[in-house]
């Protein structure tokens, strides 16, 4: 059995809470079972909803007759699209630049006139039992007049392509001599939007390269694969307000959608936060929210909506499918003159794919003068994709760090030593056009080169190692926190941040720390949108900088209130007075001194309660680079891949709970595995996913992977009292690569496709005459 | 001085100026200047009094917290961004 050893490097400061491992605050509930997810919401006259779903994956609604359904015994309420207001297709940002046109959201949760996928969601019901609510469903009549699908972004932008949405135009503009324009022409079309990002002189950046190499790449949809489906559960009081409890990334981005897709006022509406397994950015958008509270409001009753693991995948959003095409341009001394993409998504069935994040950070690990990126986003008949892990970053990065790879074979040159030579450091300008702070890229790919996983020889037919670097900018954002001391010296902590990796700790953590006092004194909780300020979502890697800062504010708040009521008690200026590791100290009589709990002790009679509060908006979050090092065995006869060992590598800044933080570099390499090698929506040419179960859906368990070793870098963020960074996107970056990269050294044959199934491995093999 | 780097966003504006030397002020109060000069750049920077929805700011380095209310010094560096969403 091997020992488990913490492997962190270039941590500078020791702190007497930051960087150590207490065991986590929710642990005992969540392994006995009593934490509330979701699903676990009851109350006396709950309904039960359910969702009638489109079998079609593109076709107008002529008619949706729901009578029967409405007098079938049991069932107290039916709901459509014309039970939801108008709301115009204004375009707002739900969080971290993520867009949503509350017009295509609201039909995303109801259809309006058209369904757009197999699965969308079309009518609903809500009845005495989920059994009734089934055959309910059943019972409505919908007239649909078929359209043939388009299911890729590719079939989507050729001419002639069947189009989804009478909003998306585009003008072309025919060029008569000189370059005047003759005539315009404004035509239906399926890209949501485009854009490029430029930086230097691509062709003569071309003109010095001595290498040039180019590959197209794709990737389809993958899923977030959260372990619970999505569930929410609404009641419209007789008074007219709303209560909503949710498993979501964001209470208040829940409140908020829901309000903006009812036209509903954000305060009538009280969104209360449950326990999330799981949501790696597919919980940011709603779905069953507004359904429930149209469904409490015609019924009086509250109402719970569970989605099915197959309602998870037909109805809820993974990520998109990609096309990316790389040109790079390198001396034969290694050095990257001019990068070139074009990077085409697929954003599903309403504008809004990731690819701005695949656009932006592609090129991000590597210091090159000249380059250029297209992008598009292009609406198919597909689920409309939502954010996962990093969005579109792990599919840019799949692209060119096999690009990069393919330089380093034709020179001849080491992977880490290529990738040493180009790295992006702290005054790179990137391709978008801002130059990097202080980053840790090149400590990365330091620490990999010198791990023993890369020392180590590997040996053996058909094995391979692959090396691949990633990059996310990380977030920020308005987070809030409410420290409330009690009498016994121990305090609740409220902070708005839905805790998915553990960030109730790590606030809690950064209250400890600043306070003096063992982490298990502090008692941290979610808050609903009545009891804590806003805090935006839990997405961004953005968690444990943000909300860890208001954390650390809303401490230093009651040390002040600590220090002043000290200073009553003593009859002294608050200036005499010192706070050091939880006691108070007299300044002039170093015999004088009080224990934080027994300040606490005599509150009520210096002033009252002891509440510190923050609220901050800390938007300086500093970027993450990660290298990963994977070995995989291929077998020629069956074309199985198997993960020999695999390391992650990456730049947190200052891992403020280290195990977390191993958790979270695990995680993403986990799921990039999966990515890589098996995971695809196998989607029939009438559009309906045919594999949505998780038996039919191969996500990697415990058995397909080995141990994965994980190191932390920490060069310190400096705009963060500890140096934090986000950590959990970036881990997801380089996976995809490095499995491909690995697999290429392994069968002497690049795939460029994903997932690289044992059919597209058997396939590769036999074309290169390697078996 | 503030200077305004024309993204590809900006420059049908601006007619292939690629840096624009602006004077201090808010972000907002920085973009009138810049409408003034390219008419139209307004239009897709701001919505309702707002930056444009999936627009980031970017203030050397880091987005711009206070959106169009955000401050700008001197040797300051603007950048208008396609934003990226998060996953976590």
């Amino acid at each position: 059995m091997s020992v488990f050893e913490p492997n962190v490097v270039l941590s500078k400061i020791e702190y007497d809470v930051v960087g150590k491992r207490p065991i986590r605050h929710d642990g005992v509930d969540k392994v006995t079972g009593r934490a509330k997810y979701g699903a676990d919401i009851n109350m006396a006259g709950l309904l039960h909803g359910k969702i009638l779903r489109s079998p079609h994956a593109h076709a107008r609604i002529k008619s949706i007759n729901t009578k029967k359904a409405e007098l079938l015994p049991g069932v107290y309420a039916v709901a459509i699209s014309s039970d939801f207001p108008y709301v115009s297709d204004k375009v707002v940002d739900i969080g971290e630049g993520e867009l949503r046109n509350i017009g295509f959201l609201s039909a995303n949760c109801l259809a309006r006139d058209k369904v757009l996928y197999k699965g969308h969601a079309v009518a609903a019901v809500a009845a005495s039992s989920p059994h009734i609510a089934d055959a309910a469903v059943k019972l409505i009549e919908v007239d649909y007049e078929v359209l043939k699908p388009v299911l890729t972004a590719e079939d989507a932008m050729k001419e002639g392509a069947p189009i989804l949405h009478d909003l998306l135009m585009t003008t072309t503009e025919a060029q008569g001599p000189g370059g005047t324009v003759d005539s315009k022409e404004i035509t239906n079309t399926n890209v949501g939007k485009s854009f490029e990002f430029r930086i230097g002189d691509i062709q003569e950046g071309f003109s010095k390269a001595d290498i040039v190499i180019e590959e197209s790449f794709s990737t389809v949809p993958v899923h977030q694969g959260y372990i619970e489906p999505h569930s929410a559960t609404a009641y419209w009081d007789p008074s007219g307000r709303v209560t909503i409890w949710s498993s979501s990334q964001g209470q208040f981005t829940v409140r908020d959608q829901t309000a903006k897709v009812l036209d509903l006022p954000v305060s009538s509406i009280k969104a209360i936060p449950l326990e999330i397994g799981g949501g790696f950015g597919g919980k940011l958008v709603v779905y069953l929210e507004p359904v429930a509270v149209i469904l409490s409001k015609k019924s009086g009753r509250p109402v719970k909506i569970t989605m099915s693991r197959s309602e998870v995948f037909s109805g809820s959003g993974p990520t998109c499918a990609g096309n990316v095409w790389v040109k790079m341009g390198a001396t034969t001394e290694g050095k990257f003159v001019a990068a070139e993409a074009k990077v085409v998504f697929g954003a599903g069935a309403f504008p809004g794919s990731p690819v701005a994040g695949a656009a932006r950070c592609m090129f991000s690990p590597y210091n090159i003068p000249n380059g250029k990126v297209e992008a598009f986003d292009v609406v198919t008949n597909m689920p409309k994709v939502t954010a996962y892990r990093a969005p579109g970053a792990p599919i840019g990065a799949y692209a060119v760090e096999q690009v990069v790879d393919m330089i380093a074979r034709r020179i001849e040159m080491d992977p880490i030593e290529i990738r040493k030579i180009n790295a992006s450091h702290e005054g790179t300008q990137q391709i978008t056009g801002p130059s990097f702070g202080p980053v840790g890229f090149l400590e990365t790919l330091d620490a990999a080169e010198s791990h023993p996983h890369y020392q180590s020889k590997l040996d053996g037919p058909f094995c391979g190692r692959g090396i691949a670097s990633g990059f996310w900018g990380n977030n920020g954002g308005p987070s809030s926190a409410i420290a409330s001391v009690h009498s016994d010296g121990k305090i609740s902590l409220i902070e708005g941040s839905p805790d998915i990796g553990g960030t109730r700790t790590v606030a809690a953590m950064h209250v400890a720390e600043v306070l003096g006092i063992p982490v298990e004194n502090i008692n941290p909780s979610v808050g609903d949108t009545d009891s804590i300020g806003y805090t935006s979502q839990t997405g961004g890697s953005s968690v444990a900088y943000k909300t860890g800062w208001s954390s650390y504010e809303a401490a230093q708040d009651v040390k002040k209130k600590m220090i002043e009521r000290a200073a009553i008690m003593w009859g002294i200026n608050t200036e005499q007075v010192t706070y050091d590791k939880g006691i108070l100290y007299h300044s002039s009589d170093p015999e004088l001194k009080m224990t934080f709990n027994e300040v606490a002790e005599k509150m009520l009679s210096t002033g009252g309660s002891v509440v510190g509060n923050a609220s901050t908006n800390h938007r300086r979050h500093a970027p993450a680079f990660a290298t990963h090092i994977c070995d995989v065995e291929v077998d020629p006869d069956t074309g199985k891949v198997t993960i020999l060992r695999y390391t992650t590598i990456q730049d947190v800044g200052k891992a403020i709970h280290p195990s977390y933080v191993e958790g979270q570099l695990q995680g993403g390499a986990a799921q990039g595995i999966g990515w890589a090698l098996n995971e695809e929506y196998f989607v029939n040419p009438d559009g309906e996913m045919v594999n949505g179960t998780f038996l039919d859906y191969r996500m990697p368990i415990s058995l397909d992977l080995p141990f994965m070793d994980t190191v932390i870098v920490e060069v310190p963020h400096d705009g963060h009292p500890y140096g934090v960074r986000g950590v959990a996107e970036c881990a997801l970056v380089p996976p995809l690569a490095a499995v491909a990269n690995a697999v290429a050294d392994a069968i002497d044959s690049r795939l460029t496709s994903l997932p690289m199934n044992p059919g597209a491995i058997l396939d590769a093999i036999s074309s290169n005459g390697s078996a | 001085m503030p200077k305004v780097w024309m993204s590809p966003l900006l420059e049908t504006f601006s007619d292939g100026v690629e840096f624009v030397d602006v004077g201090e002020g808010t972000i907002s109060q920085i973009i009138d200047q810049l409408d003034a000069r390219f008419p139209g750049v307004k239009s897709v920077l701001v919505a309702d009094g707002d930056i444009f929805p999936g627009v980031a700011v970017i203030v050397n380095g880091f987005d711009a917290g206070y959106g169009i209310f955000q401050k700008v010094a001197c040797n300051s560096e603007i950048y208008f961004l396609p934003a990226i969403g998060g996953g976590c």
